[in-house]
Order: C-alpha cells, then sequence, then structure tokens
C-alpha cells in the first residue's frame, strides 16, 4: 500500500472525524468539518493508503487503455476506510482565519487539527500533510502567513513545526486547552517561492517539465532492466 | 388568543398559536394545533401567512417534503414574501428534487439580480437539471456583468467560479473535439484568475488527453507530480499519457528517474513492486524498500507492503524471510537496540499474517522483553492474543500498553476497543472516558453521543449484543434447571436468578438496539446538517464544493458504519420479529411462585429496583431520555416497520445494485414473506458469489422450503417462485421438496465454497430439510480449519 497524499474531499470527512476522535482530545461535530471544506475547499489535506492497480477506475476510465474487471469490491465496515481498499491514516484540518474582530489584520490560515495514526508515524505523513496545506493556504487563499497552536508537552508536534516546518514560537497561551494544558502559539510567515513542495525532496535531479522524459530514458537505455 | 377565543377555528391563528407553543418548548400541544389548522385548510381556503407558518413549522420538525409542499402553497396563493422562494430552494435542494428548484432559483434571480449567489444558483440549478448550456450562458453573463467590476474580496469566489463553468463545458464537451478545443480555450484564459492550480491542471491534462495530444498531457502530469510527488493517481494517470502501460521496462526506468528526483516520495519506490516478476529483481527492489523504513523504524513498515502478499504469497514470503531475518541477524540488539526490535515487531506482523501465530508470539515477546516501553508492541501482541482466541487477555495486554503512555489517546481507543471486544463494557467506559468530557454525568457515554462517535458506539452495541447472548443461554439454562428442581427453597433460588437473568437479557438487547440506532441517528443528523449549506455555499461562492455535498449528500445511507450498524440493527429486529411470530407465551409464567414470603419479596424487589436506577445512570446516552434501557424500542408490535424506518428504506434508496447487501435483502424479504422478491436477491447474491458457493446454496434451499410447505403461501407466488428457480437455478432440485430427498448429501457436494457460512445460514434459518443435528456436526467439522478468533465467535454466539 503505497501513501497518498491528497487534497481532503467531503467523502473523507467522516474518517477524518474518526482520525481526530481516534487521536486527539479536542473535537468537532460533523457540521463543522463541513463548513471547513464547504468555506476553503481547497486547503485541508488527507493521507490515505491506496491500494495500487484498481482503485483508478474513474480516472482512467475516461482515457480507455486499462480495463476494469467486474469483481465486487467491497469495502470494510471500519470507520477509517473512505473507499475499497483506501485507509485514512492522516489529515490536516486547515482554514482561513474568519474572526470578525480580526477583519484589520492581513489574510492569514490556522491549522485546526492535524494528526497521523500512531502506527504510521516516522513517515514523514506529517511534514508532507503541512507542506501541501501551507502551499495551498498560500496560493490559493493568499495567506500571508499561518497560525496553530500546540500542546506544551507535545514535543513531536513541537518539534515539526518549530525546527522542520520552521514555524516560531508567538507566546504561551495559559490553559489554552479544556483540560488546562498551556499551548504554543506559533506563527509562520508564508512566501509562496519558499513553499513550493519539490523542494523539499532534496533530489539529485530536477525535472524541468520541458524535455521529452520517453526519449531520455530511451537513450538511456532500458535493455538491461529486469523486470 | 383572543381571536380564537372568538373563532376557535381561525386558521393564521391556529397555526401561529401551533409555531409559537413548539417554539416555546411545548411541542406536543404545539403539534395539536398545527393539525388543527390542517384540518381546517381541507374545508376553506388557506392564507399566504398561515401556509408560510405551517411551512416554517414543519422544516423545524425536519420534515422537508411537507415544509416544501406548504411554502409552495403560500406562493400558490399569492404571497408577496419573495424571501419564502429562497427557503423553499434550500428545501427542494435537500429533497434532491431539482425539477422544482429550478422554478424557484429562477423567480428568486429575478427578484435580486444585484447578487451573485443567485446567478451561481441559477446556473447550478440548471446545471443539475441537465441543461448545462443554460447554466454556461448564466455563468458568462455574469462574467460580462462582472468584468473589471470586481475587488480582491471577491477574487477567491470569482476564481471557484470560472473553474465551476470549466467544469460544466467539460462535461458538455464529452468527446466532442471541437467542444473540446473550446472547453480548452476558456481554461488557458481564466488560467491567471483561477488560484487552484491543481484543478486548473487537471483539468487541462484531462482535456489533452481527450483530445489525443498525449504528450503535452505527460507534461502536465509530470508538473502535477512535482506540486505533490505523493499522490499515486498522478503516476498513474503519467503511465497512461506516455503510453507506457504494458511495457514494464520503461515503467521500471519511469519509476527510477523519479525516485532521483523525489528521493523522499514513496510512490516511485513502491510502484514498481506490483508489477515487476522477475524474483531477483522483485527481492532486491523489495529489500531496497524495507531496509531503509525499518532502520527508520518506521512501525508501518509491515503494512506499507501487506498488500503485495495477495499478488504472490510464496515469492512474498520467500523475500521477507531470507532478506528480514539475515537482517535481524547482522544486528546488534545492544548497538542498534531500536531497530533490532522495530525489526522483531515486523516480524511478528509478517508471521500474524500468515497465521504462524507461535512465531509471532516469540517476536513480539522477544522485543518485549528487549524495550517494554514502546507502545506498539503491546497492541501487536494484544492483536496476535486476539486471534488466538484469548480476548480478555488481549485486553489485559493492551492495557498494559497503555499505561505507558496515558496521554496517549491512540492507545486509549484501542485498548476500549479490545475490552469492548471481549464484553468488558465497563472497563471500557471507564478508560474510555478518560478523554471524553463528564460534566455531570457519571461516565463518557454522553459526550460520546454528542460528538457522534460511531466507532465507540457501535463497538458497544455488539457488545451489549453478545452479552444479550450470553445471558439468553444461561436463561434458558435456568429454565431447564427449574423444571428439575425439587425443593422449595431450590426453586426460589432458581426463581430469583431467572427474574434477574431475564432483567439482563433485556437490558443487554435494548442497549444494544438503542446504541445501533443510535448511529442511524448520527446518520441522519450529517443528511440534515446539509441544509444550510444550500444557500451558504452560493453565498460563499464555492459552486464546485457544493456540488461535492449533493453528490455526498445521496450517498450518507451507504457509509460503512451505517451499513454496520444496521446490520447489527437487523439481527436485533428479526429476532423481535421472530419471537412475536412464535409467540412467546411461555415466557410469562415465571413470578408467580415467588410471592411466597411477602416481606422478604418486598426488600428484594426494591432492592431490584435499586438497581435498575444504577444500571441507567451508567449507560445513560442522552441527557434527557425516557427509554434508557431501550425497553420501549423492543416493545415495538412492528419490528420490520421500524427497522425499514431506521435503516433499510434510507439504505436502499441510496445504495447502488453493484454494492447492495442482497443477504440482508433476501433475509428481509423472506421475513415479510415476499418469496418472490426473495429469489430476486438470491440470483444476483449468485452473480457476485457464485453459484458454488454454499451460502448461495443455503438460499435456495431455506427458500423452497418456505414456499412449498407454508401453508400461508398463495398459489400465485408459488408457481412464480418455482418458475423463477427453474428458469435461474436449473440444476437446483426443487422438484425434491420434501424431507425424504437428501438434501444434507446434496448441499455437501454441491456447494464447495464457504461451506461453514452456507452451513451457519441454514442452522439458523432451515428446519424441515435438513436436521439441525446435521447441520451442527457439519458446522462444527468446517470449523476446525479456521482460526481460535472465529471458532471462539461461532461456538460462543452462533451455535
Amino acid at each position: 500500500m503505497a501513501i497518498t497524499i491528497r487534497r481532503a474531499t467531503i467523502e473523507d470527512l467522516l474518517c477524518m472525524q474518526n482520525a481526530n476522535l481516534n487521536n486527539l482530545p479536542e473535537n468537532y461535530l460533523y457540521k463543522y468539518y463541513m463548513y471547513h471544506i464547504l468555506s476553503w475547499p481547497e486547503a485541508s489535506f488527507v493521507a490515505t493508503t491506496t491500494a495500487v492497480g484498481n482503485e483508478l477506475g474513474t480516472e482512467l476510465d475516461e482515457f480507455e487503455e486499462i480495463t476494469q474487471n467486474e469483481t465486487k469490491l467491497s469495502v470494510k465496515l471500519d470507520p477509517c476506510y473512505v473507499r475499497p481498499g483506501e485507509k485514512l491514516v492522516g489529515y490536516v484540518l486547515a482554514k482561513m482565519n474568519d474572526d470578525p474582530s480580526q477583519q484589520q489584520e492581513e489574510a492569514n490560515g490556522h491549522i485546526t487539527s492535524l494528526s497521523v495514526m500512531r502506527t504510521y508515524r516516522r513517515m514523514g505523513i506529517a511534514e508532507k500533510l503541512m507542506r501541501q496545506a501551507l502551499f495551498a493556504l498560500c496560493e490559493v487563499y493568499q495567506a500571508k502567513y499561518v497560525s496553530l497552536h500546540v500542546r506544551q508537552s507535545n514535543r513531536a508536534a513541537l518539534h515539526l513545526y518549530r525546527d522542520t516546518l520552521e514555524f516560531e514560537v508567538l507566546n504561551v497561551e495559559k490553559s489554552y486547552y479544556q483540560d488546562g494544558e498551556d499551548a504554543y502559539a506559533m506563527r509562520k510567515q508564508l512566501v509562496l517561492s519558499e513553499l513550493e513542495p519539490h523542494k523539499f525532496q532534496h533530489g539529485e535531479l530536477e525535472d524541468d517539465l520541458e524535455s521529452d522524459l520517453l526519449e531520455s530514458l530511451l537513450h538511456e537505455g532500458v535493455d538491461q532492466i529486469t523486470v | 388568543d383572543g381571536i380564537l377565543k372568538k373563532n376557535s377555528s381561525h386558521i393564521d391563528s391556529l397555526a401561529l398559536k401551533g409555531l409559537n407553543l413548539h417554539f416555546t418548548n411545548q411541542k406536543d400541544e404545539g403539534k395539536t394545533y398545527i393539525f388543527r389548522a390542517i384540518d381546517k385548510i381541507k374545508a376553506q381556503e388557506p392564507t399566504p401567512i398561515a401556509c408560510h407558518i405551517l411551512g416554517i413549522y414543519m422544516r423545524n420538525v425536519q420534515d422537508y417534503k411537507e415544509a416544501a409542499k406548504w411554502f409552495q402553497c403560500s406562493l400558490d396563493n399569492g404571497s408577496s414574501n419573495k424571501q419564502i422562494n429562497r427557503d423553499l430552494a434550500t428545501l427542494y435542494s435537500q429533497e434532491h428534487d431539482y425539477g422544482k428548484l429550478l422554478k424557484v432559483r429562477k423567480d428568486y434571480w429575478e427578484d435580486f439580480m444585484g447578487y451573485r449567489a443567485n446567478w451561481t444558483s441559477l446556473a447550478i440549478a440548471y446545471d443539475l437539471n441537465g441543461q448545462n448550456e443554460e447554466a454556461v450562458n448564466i455563468l458568462t453573463k455574469f462574467e460580462e456583468l462582472a468584468a473589471g467590476k470586481l475587488g480582491t474580496t471577491e477574487a477567491f469566489e470569482h476564481s471557484e467560479c470560472l473553474m465551476y463553468k470549466n467544469d460544466v463545458l467539460f462535461k458538455l464537451a464529452g468527446q466532442d473535439s471541437q467542444k473540446l478545443e473550446e472547453a480548452l480555450k476558456n481554461l488557458e484564459q481564466i488560467k491567471d484568475q483561477v488560484f487552484d492550480k491543481y484543478a486548473w491542471y487537471e483539468r487541462k491534462a484531462a482535456i489533452l488527453m481527450k483530445l489525443g495530444d498525449r504528450k503535452q498531457a505527460s507534461k502536465v502530469y509530470r508538473l502535477l507530480i512535482k506540486r505533490n510527488p505523493d499522490d499515486v493517481k498522478y503516476y498513474k494517470l503519467l503511465e497512461v499519457a506516455l503510453g507506457i502501460t504494458s511495457n514494464d521496462r520503461l515503467r521500471v526506468a519511469l519509476y527510477d528517474r523519479f525516485m532521483k528526483i523525489y528521493p523522499r516520495a514513496d510512490p516511485p519506490k513502491f510502484i514498481p513492486l506490483t508489477f515487476i516478476k522477475d524474483d531477483t529483481e522483485f527481492s532486491r527492489r523489495l529489500q531496497a524498500y524495507i531496509e531503509p523504513q525499518l532502520q527508520r523504524c518506521a512501525p508501518a513498515t509491515f503494512g506499507n507492503i501487506k498488500c503485495l502478499y495477495k499478488k504472490d504469497s510464496k515469492r512474498m514470503i520467500n523475500s521477507v524471510e531470507n532478506f528480514v531475518l539475515q537482517y535481524l541477524q547482522n544486528l546488534n540488539s545492544i548497538k542498534q537496540p531500536l531497530q533490532y526490535v522495530w525489526t522483531c515487531y515486523f516480524l511478528a506482523q509478517h508471521f500474524l499474517f500468515l497465521k504462524e501465530f507461535g512465531k509471532a508470539q516469540e517476536f513480539i515477546g522477544n522485543a518485549i522483553e528487549h524495550t517494554p516501553t514502546l507502545v506498539e508492541f503491546y497492541i501487536l501482541k494484544a492483536r496476535i492474543m486476539k486471534h488466538v482466541g484469548l480476548l480478555e487477555e488481549a485486553a489485559a495486554t493492551i492495557n498494559e500498553g497503555r499505561k505507558l503512555d496515558l496521554q496517549d489517546r491512540f492507545i486509549n481507543t484501542k485498548t476500549v476497543k479490545y475490552f469492548l471486544r471481549s464484553n468488558m463494557v465497563e472497563e471500557a467506559v471507564e478508560v474510555v472516558s478518560i478523554f471524553t468530557k463528564n460534566d455531570d454525568a457519571s461516565n463518557g457515554v454522553v459526550d460520546l453521543h454528542l460528538l457522534e462517535a460511531s466507532w465507540f458506539i457501535c463497538e458497544q452495541a455488539e457488545a451489549y449484543y453478545r452479552l444479550y447472548l450470553e445471558r439468553k443461554r444461561s436463561l434458558q439454562e435456568l429454565r431447564v434447571q427449574r423444571t428439575t428442581a425439587e425443593d422449595d427453597e431450590k426453586l426460589s433460588e432458581l426463581s430469583k436468578l431467572i427474574k434477574e437473568q431475564t432483567y439482563e437479557v433485556s437490558k443487554y438487547k435494548g442497549l444494544s438496539l438503542k446504541r445501533f440506532l443510535a448511529i442511524g441517528k448520527f446518520y441522519k443528523q450529517f443528511e440534515d446538517d446539509q441544509l444550510d449549506f444550500h444557500s451558504y455555499c452560493m453565498r460563499k461562492g464555492v459552486p464546485r464544493a457544493y456540488m461535492d455535498m449533493l453528490k455526498w449528500g445521496k450517498k450518507v445511507f451507504t457509509s460503512p458504519m451505517y451499513i454496520r450498524a444496521m446490520d447489527g440493527a437487523v439481527k436485533l429486529y428479526f429476532d423481535i420479529f421472530d419471537a412475536v411470530e412464535q409467540d412467546t407465551s411461555a415466557i410469562h409464567d415465571e413470578d408467580s411462585n415467588l410471592k411466597k414470603n411477602n416481606k422478604k419479596a418486598k426488600k428484594e424487589s426494591a432492592a431490584f429496583a435499586k438497581r435498575v436506577e444504577e444500571d441507567k445512570k451508567v449507560v445513560l446516552a442522552y441527557e434527557k431520555d425516557d427509554d434508557i434501557l431501550g425497553e420501549k424500542l423492543l416493545a415495538t408490535k412492528s419490528p420490520l416497520e421500524d427497522f425499514s424506518k431506521y435503516f433499510y428504506a434510507n439504505y436502499v434508496k441510496e445504495i447502488d445494485e453493484r454494492s447492495k447487501n442482497y443477504l440482508l435483502d433476501y433475509n428481509y424479504h423472506l421475513r415479510c414473506s415476499k418469496y418472490a422478491l426473495c429469489l430476486g436477491s438470491v440470483s444476483k447474491l449468485a452473480e457476485y458469489i457464485g453459484r458454488s458457493n454454499a451460502l448461495t446454496g443455503s438460499l435456495l434451499i431455506c427458500l423452497l422450503e418456505r414456499v412449498t410447505s407454508s401453508a400461508a403461501t398463495d398459489e400465485v407466488t408459488k408457481k412464480i417462485v418455482l418458475k423463477g428457480l427453474e428458469r435461474h437455478f436449473a440444476d437446483f432440485p426443487q422438484d425434491k421438496a420434501n424431507e425424504e430427498y437428501d438434501w444434507l448429501s446434496y448441499f455437501q457436494t454441491t456447494y464447495t465454497s464457504e461451506k461453514l457460512q452456507g452451513a451457519l445460514y441454514l442452522y439458523h434459518t432451515s428446519s424441515v430439510f435438513i436436521p439441525h443435528h446435521a447441520v451442527k456436526t457439519l458446522i462444527l467439522k468446517e470449523l476446525q480449519n479456521e482460526e481460535p478468533l472465529l471458532q471462539n465467535q461461532v461456538l460462543n454466539y452462533e451455535l
């Protein structure tokens, strides 16, 4: 199962709500998830497992080539499954700041909630989700900065935001959470050209998007490749 | 009130008073006034105001169809309130009544052309009616009107609407290349104004593909991969665009190239594993895929490759065991402690997957012994125990793990699930309540209902169901004992136990049903949650997201958890139905002989009442609830209608033919005595599971049995079914519809797959053609080959 990172759609929301209930103490009603996806449809992302080979029916059908065999795929009756073979393992729920009392502020985004199932950690999923969300908040919604809160005790999250994603700690908000724990209020200025997700791949090559890919593959030779 | 005193049939006042009472929390009284008003309307023409009030009332009680009717009636009777059109549009949208929607959207648009929302709404209404060209025209007209007048605050809305228009153009074009060119031209025109670049590039690639310009399309897919190198879809589409889907050498070369460009992305590394045929090469690549993950101690390393076992399990087992066992041997458990234990963890998962439980236990045991502080290991150890059939031990194990990280909700949730799987409901509730907001309630159950926590409520419902079955069984045993009890003391002791057990049976049954229904309610709520968005999305200017919502809204009741709750509830409803059919008068003889010692009895019954009150506090699900234990739900006289109302009707309305659960369908029709429909269900089911599937066989046998032996079946139905059987299942020996025929050996020899499932079905449903004890023997035989978890489940809850 490869892990796919993709934009969240309304069909993912039930699984997102479930993942949130499974992982975090701050929970929301379904309608609040709807409110996010219907107000800022391009801001939230999910990580799902993809059973490579049989799930692309609809998209590929349009361009023929791949024919689906008529096996009946049934979805597992489990709250993590979006559709057959597709299990949601992480999500980031993001929005733009729409607090009427802060209308004077320049456009800014907010990360409402982010979590990855414990058994899928240490694969960089949270970072990838965040990179896409930051990019989208900046590109689609012209956010100048993005803010979030993190529990003081959550060292892994703090590391991700502060060290990997380069957020700065603005201040500590006393008893921000229901259970009385303090939160770090964090913020990151957004500059679109610095956010492009491929920049964090550190690959030895870059795709110029123009050169003839097939030709260059053939040029390098494929005869010695074993399949 | 004043008017009503003078004229008790003044409709406006009746309706208004009803609405007032409704909103001041006197719902029942309000309802009577409303219906008095409606009654009067039959005799005299209503005023537009009365209709409007009735509409508002109906909307408030969530009867949207009725609400729409009254709003419409208000307009038809000459109401000048133009806002009614907007309310009406919301209702028609919610009911997916698009024909009527178009009319009211149009009327409203004509009245208020100054708002973009109304143009967007009208375009959507056209679109929903398949009038794509009109939709495009409306959108274009607004664009022209607004040209040069839009500010930055409207830029996002504009972007969404432009892209939406392109959606419609694309849909309109179909395979028509000229229209596709137009859509492409439009797309290029709007490029700078569209912020949603993913959608923009995906559309561009799709049009290019349809136009046959695959080379250009491939470049767009490369760009999409550059934007998001972690979406499998883009790679697959790129393969299509490059025309290399059947050239595995080129595919490998492609993914190798991408690995160099996007070394941190997962798809380029993983996808080749799904198609490489050469064993050595496969092993090499698998190793290259796993090793860094083991190095990094990623818990999902095994989960990531699990699906590859399905393709070629032998090759997979060889590769994994060769490489990983070797890898483990080379690790120094002291110098590389984390790598060592996580590799053990990986191997334990591997052997668990192969059902080699001993080895799995050994590896996870090593890991825990080495490092007893890692939560994940306890989760896995518990999972292995679960498969071995040790549910309680599994729960205890995972609970140990939970105690290592009390802050982590994930392990808390898992622990709760394990407690529930082993029917330890009290422990589960105690642990789950650590993370809930409990306020005045004695635990988190109320909060979990408020938060729509389907996972918990469904697991709890299932646990209650198993407890119900267990208690029912011990109640039966007690009853048997009583018939042979000799002295009075023993008898009264047994009677007391029976009374208690009877209560428990009904309590667990009621709670189980109540919880399943709670999930049904969530989904009803999710459907209702759309209501506000029919106008919100128009104001916000997000037509594409809105269209997605409408699509989603048409299959809310096919979501996995809704189906699971339905599957649970149906067992209880059938149970109630079957009990009513068989008439359970025999059971009501109990309390009669308990009256001897009055004083003692009084004391006992007081203690009992107290206990019930305690129970109610603990299982409370809603703050104000007059049926905490679900007694009213169980007392229904119409279980099949209830099932249909709360679950089945919604499901059947929304499920597509391909995904439908035909077994459930069959069972439902069987109980409704609709045998012709049963035949339809079993034919459909056989298409999917096969004619040699034992479930197909058992359904056919049960159907034949009912049709031929039930006196209530009329001749016409009988004929239809027999004819149908002959046509669809020619090999089926329907002419042998009697007990002399050896149905058992027919069943055993004809149906070769899924014998256990088929036999279980027969066991529960058939009684005439095949003797019960013979089916039981068959089940026990089949069960021997199954894993302990399943064995226990069948032995405890099915037989």
